[in-house]
């Protein structure tokens, strides 16, 4: 008997242990899709039914990381932890990053489109002028709304669960 | 890591020794190095830290593990 019995200690190094490989193995996971995502580009034709599954993963992954910190209040923490350390807060960070990638990807489908369909420079050149600035209207309020709007939604959902879990302001001080 | 003891109550005595020095929970946490939701969590008995977290608080806060983290066995 006693199968479901509670026991008072665990053998924590061996939980930790455990722990850290399940860490390690989610950067395992997400090198391989990454890895996986790269190469079939270059050997299937462009297209988001090959990667599908891959950017599932890595996408789903995210996603559940920010809930479930936002959820047991860890994300607050992290990003205290972070600002109190770093010169850049990190909605500094993320609106810089958000910015710098909205860039990247407008400049690679300019130059993809210039490179692509235009003939002579001239036409090169207003190509890559109306794409890369078209990519950058739509992916830059994508980027801003994912990074720097969902960073704080998930910080403020965070901080309300951990208030929640702290009980008074009394307490605190 | 070793947990520094399973704490299932208030912990009133690392409360008291944080407002004798008169700091609030995020200047001590600042100072330790760690969270103010985890400072908060470990006054509440709701977090059970590491021994070398308890050995931070207790420098911090000029303070012996006994003095702040022992509880006689139930």
């Amino acid at each position: 008997m006693g199968l479901f019995k509670k026991r008072a200690v665990q053998d924590e190094r061996v939980v930790n242990m455990k722990n850290k490989i399940y860490a390690e193995l989610y950067i395992l996971i997400l090198v391989i899709c990454a890895a996986s995502v790269v190469i079939k580009r270059f050997v299937y034709e462009p297209g988001f039914e090959h990667i599908s599954t891959e950017l599932t993963i890595l996408i789903a992954g995210g996603l559940y990381y920010t809930y479930r910190s936002a959820k047991l209040g860890v994300f607050s923490a992290e990003v205290e932890l972070h600002d109190r350390q770093s010169k850049w807060s990190m909605q500094k960070k993320n609106l810089v990053m958000s910015i710098g990638l909205g860039v990247v990807i407008a400049l690679a489908f300019g130059i993809n489109s210039a490179v692509q369909y235009a003939e002579g420079f001239a036409q090169s050149v207003y190509y890559f002028l109306l794409t890369a600035f078209g990519s950058l209207m739509i992916y830059l309020p994508v980027f801003i709304m994912l990074l720097v709007v969902g960073s704080e939604l998930a910080k403020r959902k965070s901080e309300r669960e951990i208030d929640k879990m702290l009980g008074d302001d009394d307490e605190k001080y | 890591m070793t947990r520094c003891l399973v704490m299932t109550m208030k912990n009133i005595k690392l409360k008291m020794a944080r407002v004798e020095h008169d700091l609030s929970q995020a200047e001590l946490a600042e100072r330790v190095g760690v969270s103010r939701q985890t400072i908060g969590l470990i006054e509440l008995g709701n977090y059970n830290p590491t021994l070398k977290l308890c050995l931070a608080i207790c420098h911090t806060l000029n303070k012996t593990l006994d003095d702040l983290f022992w509880q006689d066995a139930e």
